[in-house]
Parts: C-alpha cells; sequence; structure tokens
C-alpha cells in the first residue's frame, strides 16, 4: 500500500512538473496564434490602388 | 477600393465595409460589400461575404459609408443578396494569408439562361496587397464563364 501510495505521489510530482515546464512555452504559441489573427484582420483596412493584372 | 473596418454588430464581431470604385471614377461605386471574419480556429480564417442589393435606392443611400458609416447602421444581413456556401476561407501563409471558397458551394443558377453552376473565389492577402481570381464553373468542373485567367492585384496605397 505504501509502495503504491509513493508511485502516485511520484507520478504526480512528475506530471506537474512536465506541465510547469510546458505552460511557458504553450503561452507564447497562444500568443503568436492570436497575434497572428490580428494581423490578418488589420491586413484588410485601407485604400487601394486600382487593379492591375499579373 | 477602400475597406474600413466598422462596428455593425447585426453582422458580426469583426464588420469591414468594402467599397470598389469605377477606373478614373471614385465617385461611381461598382460594387459594395460588407465582410465579416470569424476565427474558425488557430489556422482557419473564414470570410462571411455579403453583397449588396442591386437596387439604386439603396445604393445611392449607402454608398461612401467608408466615410459616414451612420450610412449603415440600420441594415441587416436580411437585405443583402443571399450567398449561402460562399465563404471565403483563408490559412495562414509566410507572410500572406491565402484563402478560397469551398469549391461547389457557392452555387446559383446562371443569369439568363438558368444553368446551375457555381463560382469560385480564391483571395491572398499580404500587408501592402489584396488579390483574387474568381470564375464560374459548371457542376461537372468545366469552365462556365471565366472572369479572369489572371490575378486581380490590388496594392495599399
Amino acid at each position: 500500500m505504501k509502495t503504491k501510495s509513493l508511485f502516485f505521489a511520484l507520478l504526480m510530482f512528475a506530471t506537474t512538473r512536465v506541465l510547469v515546464a510546458q505552460e511557458p512555452s504553450l503561452i507564447a504559441k497562444q500568443q503568436q496564434l492570436d497575434a497572428q489573427w490580428d494581423v490578418f484582420l488589420s491586413h484588410w483596412e485601407g485604400s487601394y490602388d486600382n487593379n492591375r493584372q499579373v | 477600393m477602400v475597406i474600413k473596418k466598422i462596428e455593425l454588430p447585426a453582422f458580426g464581431d469583426h464588420v469591414f465595409y468594402g467599397e470598389w470604385q469605377a477606373y478614373g471614377k471614385p465617385n461611381k461605386v461598382t460594387r459594395q460589400r460588407i465582410y465579416n471574419f470569424v476565427r474558425e480556429n488557430d489556422s482557419t480564417f473564414r470570410m462571411n461575404l455579403h453583397i449588396f442589393p442591386m437596387d439604386s435606392i439603396f445604393k445611392a443611400k449607402t454608398s461612401g459609408a467608408h466615410l459616414h458609416p451612420d450610412k449603415l447602421k440600420s441594415i441587416s444581413p436580411k437585405d443583402m443578396y443571399p450567398l449561402a456556401g460562399c465563404d471565403v476561407f483563408f490559412k495562414p501563409g509566410q507572410n500572406h494569408f491565402q484563402g478560397a471558397m469551398k469549391k461547389g458551394d457557392c452555387s446559383f443558377e446562371a443569369p439568363n439562361t438558368g444553368t446551375p453552376i457555381y463560382s469560385w473565389s480564391q483571395m491572398k492577402l499580404t500587408g501592402d496587397t489584396f488579390e483574387y481570381l474568381d470564375g464560374w464553373f459548371n457542376l461537372d468542373g468545366s469552365i462556365y464563364y471565366e472572369i479572369s485567367k489572371e490575378w486581380y492585384v490590388f496594392d495599399k496605397l
């Protein structure tokens, strides 16, 4: 029983460590994706010259 | 062509008004559009587009709305020409966004002939240009009416 409890405690500890380590990169990735959406919206607005065909 | 962000909650959260003028005649409006953009997910951005009805009184009332957005305050999607299946789906690329309609979804009957056809538009957006290419196709994919062989390119001023 003690061994089982110790195993789960270690597993929880390891999982938490991994999640904490990953969190900054996940946040950075989400910020990057949010910025991409903002760029997409900002690109639309403006005055354009008459079209030219290429 | 002018594209201006406007507040028009009846159409959505990210709404833009587009007005196209005839070459060399800025007072002659040839096209009016409302674009609402929806973030489908992190890599797909949907353009829900609305075409104004071909009604000269409506056109006169709403032209120049990029300068006077109040001209649009009483309109809703119900006032627009219906365009089911004509949304354009954009994917982020390297310094650009590439978009296209879902092939075959923007279907309707051709004016005059009544032939069942579909429109297919492709678009490309960068910080400096907006480009598009479109055409009308028979349901088997053959060309019904080719609007252009080449991409139209609009440079931002």
